[in-house]
């Protein structure tokens, strides 16, 4: 019982700093993005950015690899600029340093994109959102 | 308050839609369809199911069920049509239900029933929201949820078959989902070898006589060609391009040595709702395309065209000595039931079902011409016998409808069994108050020829509200059923299912 509680309060901590993160203007060049659907302990996220529709999915002006420590996290992508960005992100479940798809094409991997719903793939349409919105979602797929 | 902003939602869409197809500006919701079919209670089986299973352990029975007909029978269709108040728009939507009828046999047959919608992760995800989230077949869902790939929207609602040990649940455009044949509980998705997770698996399989089952996929520009040996293993997948990508691809019969699918020139952009006149592209100029690959290796293929023509289902397939291959397929002159009909009976209204016929084409593989010959019959669901696919089975089954029958004008009520070598057709009109779905062809235990057999099928009785399996003996159809079980309840009308004998 006690044990329970001690991980209730870890936990409101917990949701209290990310929220505290969330909420806190970004450095300039930078955006807040919160990931959602993360798989812990199953390899890291890997995140794109995009400045335009010539450059998308083709030369991405920032990217980072992380560890996945929760279900749920809350990342600044940083080296930004202009007034749109779009971003792609999947997490590498078997760690090969690429997005795994299927002989069609078709991801294999949890994957997500900033922006609009995208089910056929993301574009620069979908996935762009202006650089300050105050924290960028983004759902990867389960 | 949902509803209404839902149904000035869905007329704001209507005002958009092309001009000539006034009546899709008025998609329904649960209750408008209860009001319209009211009147005309042989549509009542499209209202659906809600998330509860079904089950009866005791059928009402009648007439005499033979000691020796015992198995599974299995069948699958869309059943889950409304949530939160929203309902779906397309027949081919809702989320798919099995519907297991197990046949006891012996001195003092029972007859029992379970139904079962499959557990995807859509279905699953949307029973804890309490609302869709997900597009569905001529059903656009505004939804931010995100989607892996086809399996995302998989309703696995087609077709459902026992093969290697598990039901497989098939949709056509992602994966087949495995079900246990004891109490239909979900297993999951089918990955047939590490890397094809997300693949379409389409839903109509053909097992041959020694248990191989051979199917396609397609999706885009890309075709897949699967073969599963008789333990459910992988044998072999091939991947090809779609000599019409993006077409739909339904159904395709085998041979001996070949896969021969038909490609109407029709396209379903998946996500579109019927209401903007969007969701499908129709190519008149188009031709139908009848693609035969080899299958030991799929690039080695021929593109034979047709006039334009939708068609949704095969009969059968064989080749003849000289190297030329004979395809049986229902087909009608153009998609509209597709395209208006199968919206049309989801809003309760009446639907122009197409004049689907009986066809049979000859395929010079040496010439690529193609002779086509039209029995201009009524007719869907084409079936025959199971340890005939691929050779040159005698007998078409399909459910049937003609003109003077006091059946009319509901669809199909009634069978046909046409003996395609002498064109004659012998008919059981099961009449008025009767709709005749989907029958199969059941071979009798210790039976040779392909008249020893059963012709097991579904019917919904429109009087009494209920849904009856009937059997028939292939050499008596006239006489109609020799045996059948009533359930208490009615089923969402169904698409195909097959017979394990136990």
């Amino acid at each position: 019982m006690k044990a329970l509680s001690a991980f209730a309060t870890a936990a409101a901590l917990a949701f209290a700093s990310l929220a505290e993160q969330a909420h806190a203007q970004a450095p300039v060049g930078c955006a807040t993005v919160e990931v959602q659907n993360l798989r812990v302990g199953q390899g890291p996220l890997t995140v794109a950015a995009y400045a335009d529709a010539a450059s998308f999915r083709k030369t991405a002006v920032s990217q980072l690899q992380l560890a996945v420590s929760a279900e749920t996290m809350t990342i600044q992508v940083c080296g930004l600029s202009g007034d749109a960005v779009a971003l792609t992100l999947f997490q590498d479940l078997n760690g090969n340093g690429k997005l795994d798809a299927n002989p069609f094409g078709m991801p294999t991997e949890p994957w997500g994109a900033s922006g609009k719903a995208a089910p056929m793939g993301p574009t620069w349409a979908s996935a762009q959102v202006p650089l300050d919105t105050q924290t960028i979602v983004v759902k990867l797929s389960k | 308050m949902q509803r209404r902003e839902f149904m000035r939602a869905a007329t704001a869409i209507g005002a958009g839609a092309a001009a000539g197809r006034p009546a899709f500006a008025r998609p329904t919701d649960g209750q408008a369809f209860d009001e319209a079919v009211s009147s005309r209670p042989w549509l009542k089986p499209f209202k659906g199911v809600t998330d509860q299973d079904l089950r009866c352990d005791a059928l009402a029975l009648s007439g005499r069920w033979p000691a020796d007909f015992r198995g599974r029978f299995y069948r699958n269709g869309p059943a889950l049509n409304e949530r939160g108040g929203q309902r779906y728009h397309h027949w081919f939507a809702g989320d798919g239900m099995v519907q297991q009828f197990s046949f006891s046999g012996g001195a003092r047959p029972t007859v029992r029933h379970i139904g079962r919608l499959v557990r995807t992760p859509k279905l699953l995800a949307e029973q804890k929201a309490g609302k869709f989230l997900f597009a569905a077949y001529g059903t656009r869902i505004d939804s931010d949820e995100p989607a892996q790939g086809p399996d995302t929207f998989n309703v696995a609602n087609t077709n459902a078959i026992e093969h290697g040990g598990r039901v497989l649940a098939m949709w056509e455009g992602g994966s087949a989902y495995a079900l246990s044949p004891d109490d239909l509980t979900t297993v999951g998705p089918v990955t047939w070898q590490e890397g094809l997770a997300q693949m379409p698996f389409s839903a109509h399989p053909k097992v041959d006589a020694s248990g191989h089952l051979w199917n396609f996929g397609s999706a885009g520009a890309n075709l897949v060609v699967w073969h599963v040996d008789p333990m459910g293993q992988l044998v072999k997948a091939q991947f090809g391009q779609s000599p019409y990508p993006g077409g739909m691809a339904h159904d395709a019969a085998v041979t001996a040595r070949h896969i021969v699918l038909p490609l109407p020139p029709v396209k379903l952009n998946f996500g579109e709702d019927v209401a903007g006149g969007q969701a499908f592209v129709y190519e008149p100029d188009q031709p139908l395309r009848i693609l035969v690959m080899r299958k030991d290796d799929i690039a080695q293929r021929r593109v034979f065209e047709l006039p334009a023509q939708m068609v949704f289902h095969v009969g059968n397939a064989h080749e003849r000595a000289d190297g030329s291959i004979v395809l049986s397929f229902v087909g009608s002159p153009t998609p509209e039931f597709v395209m208006h009909g199968a919206v049309d009976v989801m809003a309760g209204r009446p639907a122009n079902f197409g004049g689907a016929s009986t066809q049979r084409v000859l395929l010079d593989m040496r010439t690529g011409v193609a002779r086509l010959e039209d029995m201009r019959d009524h007719v869907e669901f084409p079936r025959v016998h199971p340890l005939r696919h691929g050779l040159d089975a005698r007998y078409l089954l399909t459910a049937a409808s003609w003109a003077g029958s006091p059946g009319q004008p509901q669809p199909f009520h009634g069978l046909q069994w046409r003996d395609m070598a002498t064109g004659r057709a012998q008919r059981f009109d099961y009449g008025p108050g009767t709709v005749v779905e989907e029958h199969i062809v059941v071979p009798k235990p210790g039976g040779r020829g392909e008249l020893d057999a059963w012709l097991l099928g579904t019917t919904f009785d429109t009087r009494q509200g209920v849904a009856r399996v009937n059997l028939l003996d292939a050499r008596h159809i006239a006489d109609g059923p020799i045996a059948q079980a009533t359930l208490p309840y009615w089923l969402p009308y169904g698409f195909h299912g097959n017979f394990t004998a136990a």
